[in-house]
């Protein structure tokens, strides 16, 4: 299973779409076996579309994130866990375990028509 | 903390929290301190409406967990403002408000200093230039892929495809009934497109005369006819490296089939008049209202020229085959047309909504367009009610008339009244093939219908998919 997380330094990025680094994690076993940097230059959001797509990647987790590129993601088959905020290693942990909530890092929660999780 | 924000009034007021704050609230600009650390110690109510986030939640939080700006990772102001102490004015950005929606604006930010000089933070404006973005994108027709509004299963296969469509050079055929966003995707494509920064020729395949439309798709030499006094390029030449636009593909003329088969097929063209073949390096996005499919089977358009145009082929369904998208459509244009009249319109009463979401939309998503406008001129509140739209559109909501009989209706009623409706919605509300199918005189069936409480014009259909 391969799980995109876009990066700032050791923390998520604050938004997919405007990220410079994307880190793609090979998950087997409930462990990471493997994990491969993307520098992305393009601003471009279906870039990265693609790039996840490229990659087969299963999970997006990210914090903000347009409501079209969320559409575009889950259209394409991938689970999006988004609007959450924290260190990347500790995300990942929580996402394993199966105690990562979509939209836990939004301010106030998540407004009922946008967003969130889905595939 | 001294916020310094230079007010010269009675000293008991410059420095009461309250009085502050309620300069702060009455200020048309989001505004915004933070720590050292980053983390938001204040947010007036401009800033709550831009965001959508309200100042408790806000505050506490690190900046870029409110804003999730495009300028957080590669150039945060207010760190630049700190490192330096420098003010920075009217530098342009992007946020995510908290529905996911992308918001242009423009920030300026200053440093807060304690009383004897010390770093406390920072302060940050920013005003929200979506009206300007929006009449901006309304003049230059720079639609991307945020204009498409659909949540609908149709729209999902759609926006999968688009990353894909967008890339790829390949001829695409959009499929729809009139009014139902086929231009605005076809924008969307050239816009999303590498082909993005050269020219987007629109052709109206069905406003054209067929005697003229070969010298305006491909052009004329001098001399090629009378009134041809000097070489003209077509529209071809004009889309050169770009992408051209034909809408209502169907309407094209069989001599002009050909020739534009050939520039799908060879990438050549001959002017009207001339010798030279011309190499094309334009990309074709057609659009129609009609199948194209049965057009072929019935001779009317080429068939090596509908799987030249078919390369990828998009259907949008009519509105009322996605009822879903309704609210989001709503709320688009309420947005837009806020922009464009300068107006704080909130949206519709539950009783339009209610109206929308049965009405037939023979007109399909251009129809709910202009009923909002109409709203739009006659609304001087906060929501549209049904008195500001159409009277015929009004009538429409009114509950139908009580069946003449009010006992409770019997199985063989509602067995009667589930084959009405099922012939109905099957022949599109044509009567003469509901009468023939159901074996009943017009009349019978008006009555019936009538009994039943069943409209025509909520089955009509004007795209036969």
């Amino acid at each position: 299973m391969k799980v995109a997380v876009p990066r700032f330094a050791e923390q998520v990025a604050p938004c997919f779409e405007y990220s410079a680094t994307i880190t793609i994690f090979s998950i087997r076993r409930h462990e990471v076996v493997e994990q491969q940097d993307f520098r992305l230059q393009s601003r471009d959001a279906l870039d990265r579309v693609r790039l996840m797509r490229d990659q087969q990647v299963d999970t997006l987790i990210c914090g903000g994130l347009h409501e079209r590129v969320e559409q575009m993601l889950c259209a394409s088959g991938i689970r999006v866990i988004s609007w959450v905020a924290g260190e990347v290693d500790d995300l990942l942990n929580r996402y394993i375990d199966g105690r990562l909530t979509a939209g836990e890092g939004r301010p106030g929660g998540r407004p009922g028509a946008a967003g969130g999780e889905g595939v | 903390m001294k916020t310094g924000w230079g007010c010269k009034g009675p000293d008991v007021e410059a420095h009461d929290p309250q009085f502050v704050e309620t300069i702060l609230n009455s200020i048309a600009d989001g505004v915004f301190t933070v720590d050292r650390e980053w983390r938001i110690t204040s947010f007036n109510r401009a800033a709550e409406r831009i965001t959508g986030i309200s100042a408790p939640d806000a505050v506490g939080r690190r900046c870029s967990d409110v804003f999730h700006a495009d300028i957080c990772e590669r150039g945060c102001a207010l760190r630049q403002t700190m490192e330096s102490g420098g003010e920075l004015v009217d530098v342009p950005a992007r946020i995510l408000n908290n529905r996911g929606q992308s918001v242009p604006i423009s920030l300026s930010t200053a440093v807060l200093l304690g009383p004897e000089g010390a770093l406390l933070g920072a302060v940050e404006t920013f005003r929200d230039l979506s009206t300007v973005e929006q009449l901006r994108k309304e003049i230059i027709l720079g639609y991307t892929f945020e204009d498409i509004v659909g949540r609908s299963r149709a729209f999902q296969k759609i926006f999968a495809l688009l990353p894909d469509v967008a890339e790829s050079d390949s001829t695409v055929l959009l499929e729809g009934p009139s009014g139902s966003g086929k231009e605005l995707l076809a924008r969307a494509v050239h816009n999303l497109s590498p082909r993005r920064s050269q020219p987007y020729i629109v052709v109206n395949c069905g406003a054209l005369p067929p005697n003229l439309f070969e010298s305006e798709l491909f052009g004329y030499t001098q001399g090629a006819f009378t009134d041809a006094k000097r070489d003209k390029p077509g529209r071809i030449a004009l889309a050169e490296g770009g992408t051209v636009f034909l809408d209502e593909v169907s309407e094209l003329p069989q001599p002009t089939q050909v020739k534009l088969l050939r520039v799908l097929q060879e990438r050549q063209y001959e002017t009207l008049g001339g010798v030279k073949s011309i190499q094309a390096n334009v990309r074709v996005v057609a659009a129609t209202n009609q199948k194209l499919v049965d057009l072929v089977s019935q001779g009317r358009f080429r068939d090596d020229l509908y799987f030249r145009l078919a390369v990828v082929r998009i259907s949008i369904p009519p509105l009322r085959e996605r009822r879903e998208d309704i609210p989001f459509l709503v709320e688009h244009f309420v947005h837009r047309f806020n922009a464009k009249r300068g107006k704080s319109i909130l949206g519709v009463t539950p009783a339009v909504m209610e109206l929308f979401m049965r009405h037939a939309f023979p007109g399909n998503v251009r129809e709910l367009e202009n009923l909002i406008e109409y709203g739009f001129v006659l609304c001087h509140d906060r929501f549209i009610d049904l008195r500001h739209l159409p009277e015929d559109v009004q009538s429409a909501a009114r509950p139908p008339a009580a069946p003449a009989d009010s006992a409770p209706r019997s199985r063989l009623e509602r067995a009667e009244a589930d084959a009405i409706r099922t012939v109905l919605e099957r022949t599109g509300g044509r009567l003469q093939d509901a009468c023939r199918e159901l074996r009943v005189s017009r009349t019978t069936l008006w009555r019936k219908m009538r009994r039943h409480g069943f409209f025509l014009q909520d089955f009509h259909k004007p795209y036969h998919s």
